[in-house]
């Protein structure tokens, strides 16, 4: 099945359920709401183009700017071994308080990509059996590929300067000295 | 705690077990937590991260140049391909052209980090079933190939060779030459080393058999590379999704048929054949030319998305990059094999004794670096 | 019991968090004979005592198989045949109760800064440190990174600097020399904070 054929057959399967499929030079792409994504990803699968690889999932952070109220693109990326194709499947959610159906159902791979999602996004999937963090300890806090994530709610917990202070402290006498404030040298020479 | 908990004095009731971040046999900072009950492995979960260095903030920060030389760390036994399939992301999106002769290079330095990889494979296989031996001889084929690698670019393993738009130096004089006798050297002693490994009953007990994954759950989970294979999954991306010069060289893809751990071996072991045989044919045809096509001071990549994937010694690893016209990429993921090819064997463990783990874990041979990014 | 998978704050009073201070006699102080506490030729002895001791300690240290990261191969390629460490002694031990020295080769990240320092408590005295690699020694190409410790030295002493992104196996090797210089001049002072 030639890329044009498959775009022909998942547009025609996918009907309504999906905003748009066409055929880029790289293999499909398919634009759906985030409602409908299990529906257009099992349509994907289930198809006659028989896209039943997962490659990967992962996110996109469009932060607010001026009028715009900022979002989350959610690619998913599926290949088709026996029609050597790939199909990249791309929806859009807000940035807080939505929660995407999970596709870890359909295909066992999903899982662990949106548990990193989760963790690095801060995206919540509905109906997955184990979302916690992954890559991160389990009390960090924020999700750092997001662009407004600041490193500063973590440094109290984790950075070592705070966890083991008596490593970070000045070795020998003179940058002992030198870590004084300025004033408190003067005094002390003084005195 | 039923009667078989309890034989005379011995109390055999579940144990909660874990193995590492620090192991000898989890090839990194790999944490395992198991529920067993005797030997058996009841529930298994992996707890990864340990090594989670952002790659993929860096990159965002430090931009498309700047982060390519760390991009070598994600899979640091084969880094060759992960280079590769960054430039290939980049190339995408901005439309860079690779002059032929820097095609031909590139090939010829994967197919040598892909045989440097297998050995490091098949020398960590045997150390951790206990046959050291295997370690020993595969450590002294893969110095070889890191000389040549220094000869080249300056450095044993981190090598920043392929740059966007070519790679970063030409071949000295005197190293095609050099570049056959290792190949030469190492494909003589394979035989051996199959000797040493499969008509070893000990660990051939060990290892047929043990830890099967079906063709089908590797496609759900998107396990690429060996472990796919070996499991009867027919892809390989240089045949089927080729990227650079694949499509002009002749060579097989080994298949297994049961997916447990011997047939990972022994695909691996066949790849380093097939992997010799690219590298002949493509030091006979190595065309004249440059080596590398001059980029803009700034490189900036324009606004649009492009995936870059590469067969690396472990899978498919790719980049995922989104563009927005300036020099670093707004989105850079990393599909990395390891991730993919150790959440299918999260649940293959269940069933087995604790020593199938060590097997089963050192067969699909994941690197740390590319699980965690 | 947590296994693991949460984080405890510091907490000065947890015994288990802040370990007890070192045997009286110092650090890397071997047990006294009765021949040292002689009166007065048991000042000789002892210095003669401790020389040997040294003398032994650095020719067969036992270092933690700890690779973390890309270091980690070079460090494997320093014990394998070409370069081959053991004979200077040096033979890999899985378990930190049978390890003198514990080489940190690799990123130390924020997850495993926790796990690396219980690691290091767990050896026992006399122990040592070499931070193999630039992310080791500084946070090397990772400095950036929001998870990512900036040297190891912010989480165990060190004794020996290797700098390298790999460093080469003989870079290693100089490293447990300048290790084994350090000990016989026993009466350096190998870090001041244990």
């Amino acid at each position: 099945m030639t890329r044009d054929e498959a775009t022909g057959a998942v547009a025609t399967e996918l009907g309504g359920t999906a905003v748009s499929v066409e055929g880029g030079p790289t293999g499909l792409l398919v634009r759906c709401g985030a409602e409908r994504i299990a529906d257009v990803v099992r349509g994907l699968r289930d198809g006659s183009a028989c896209f039943d690889y997962f490659t990967f999932m992962t996110a996109v952070d469009y932060p607010p700017s001026g009028e715009d109220a900022g979002r989350l693109d959610l690619h998913y990326h599926l290949r088709s071994i026996p029609n050597k194709l790939t199909a990249v499947v791309v929806t859009s959610i807000p940035r807080d308080g939505v929660s995407v159906r999970t596709v870890s159902d359909l295909f066992a791979g999903a899982d662990w990509h949106e548990r990193e999602c989760y963790d690095l996004f801060g995206v919540v999937f509905a109906g997955h059996r184990n979302l916690t963090r992954i890559l991160l300890p389990d009390d960090w806090r924020g999700h750092p590929l997001r662009k407004d994530y600041r490193q500063e709610e973590n440094d109290l917990l984790y950075v070592p300067e705070s966890r083991w202070p008596e490593m970070a402290a000045p070795r020998t006498p003179e940058a002992a000295a030198a870590a004084q404030p300025k004033g408190k040298a003067a005094q002390g020479g003084a005195g | 705690m039923s009667a078989m908990d309890v034989i005379g004095d011995i109390h055999q009731e579940e144990m909660l077990i874990n193995m590492g971040p620090q192991h000898p046999s989890t090839h990194g900072v790999l944490r395992l937590v198991l529920r067993m009950r005797g030997e058996v492995i009841e529930e298994s979960r992996f707890v990864i991260g340990y090594l989670h260095r952002n790659h993929e903030k860096i990159s965002e920060q430090k931009g498309w140049i700047r982060a390519l030389p760390l991009t070598d760390r994600v899979d640091y036994l084969s880094p060759i391909t992960c280079e590769w399939a960054m430039a290939l992301a980049a190339e995408r999106l901005a439309g860079v052209e690779v002059p032929e002769r820097a095609e031909w290079l590139r090939v010829i330095a994967a197919e040598l980090y892909r045989i440097a990889s297998h050995l490091v494979f098949a020398g960590t296989f045997g150390t951790d079933l206990g046959a050291t031996t295997l370690f020993l001889y595969c450590f002294r084929e893969r110095e070889p190939i890191l000389d040549i690698f220094e000869k080249l670019t300056g450095q044993r393993m981190t090598c920043h060779y392929v740059r966007i738009g070519g790679v970063g130096w030409d071949l000295p004089p005197g190293l095609d030459d050099e570049i056959r006798r290792v190949v030469d050297v190492i494909e003589s002693r394979l035989p051996e080393y199959d000797d040493l490994f499969t008509n070893n009953r000990i660990l051939r007990a060990r290892v047929e058999g043990v830890g099967p994954v079906t063709a089908a759950k590797a496609r759900a989970f998107g396990a690429s590379g060996p472990v796919a294979r070996a499991s009867g999954v027919d892809f390989d991306l240089r045949r089927d999704d080729p990227y650079g010069v694949y499509s002009r060289f002749e060579f097989d893809i080994p298949l297994g048929q049961q997916g447990d751990c011997l047939d990972r071996f022994t695909v691996r072991l066949e790849e380093i054949r097939q992997s010799a045989r690219i590298i002949r044919q493509a030091l006979d045809g190595l065309p004249e030319g440059g080596v590398r096509t001059k980029l803009p001071a700034r490189f900036k990549t324009p606004e649009g998305v492009a995936y870059g994937a590469v067969e690396g010694a472990r899978g498919e690893i790719g980049y995922y990059a989104v563009g927005d016209g300036s020099e670093a990429p707004y989105r850079l993921k990393i599909r990395s094999p390891s991730f993919s090819n150790l959440a299918v064997i999260e649940d293959t463990l269940i069933g087995w004794k604790i020593a199938d783990v060590v097997a089963i874990l050192g067969s699909v041979d994941i690197v740390l670096g590319d699980v965690d990014r | 019991m947590a296994h693991g998978l949460e984080r405890r704050l510091p907490d000065a009073d947890d015994p288990e968090v802040t370990p007890e201070p070192g045997p009286a006699g110092g650090l890397g102080s071997p047990p006294t004979s009765l021949l040292a506490s002689l009166p007065v030729v048991g000042v000789a002895v002892a210095k003669v005592e401790r020389w040997v001791f040294d003398q032994a300690r650095l020719r067969s240290l036992w270092p933690l198989t700890f690779g973390l990261a890309c270091c980690a191969i070079e460090m494997m390629a320093a014990w394998a045949s070409r370069f081959d460490m053991d004979r200077l002694g040096v033979m890999p031990r899985a378990t930190p109760r049978q390890a003198d020295v514990m080489i940190v080769s690799g990123t130390v990240t924020h997850k495993m800064a926790e796990r690396l320092r219980r690691l290091y408590d767990q050896m026992p005295e006399p122990k040592y440190v070499i931070a193999m690699g630039s992310c080791a020694c500084c946070g090397g190409p990772f400095l950036d990174g929001y998870h990512v410790v900036r040297g190891v030295d912010l989480v165990v002493p060190v004794d020996v600097y290797v700098p390298g992104c790999p460093p080469r196996p003989e870079a290693l090797i100089d490293g447990f020399y300048k290790l084994r210089e350090r000990i016989a001049l026993s009466n350096a002072p190998l870090s001041p904070v244990r």
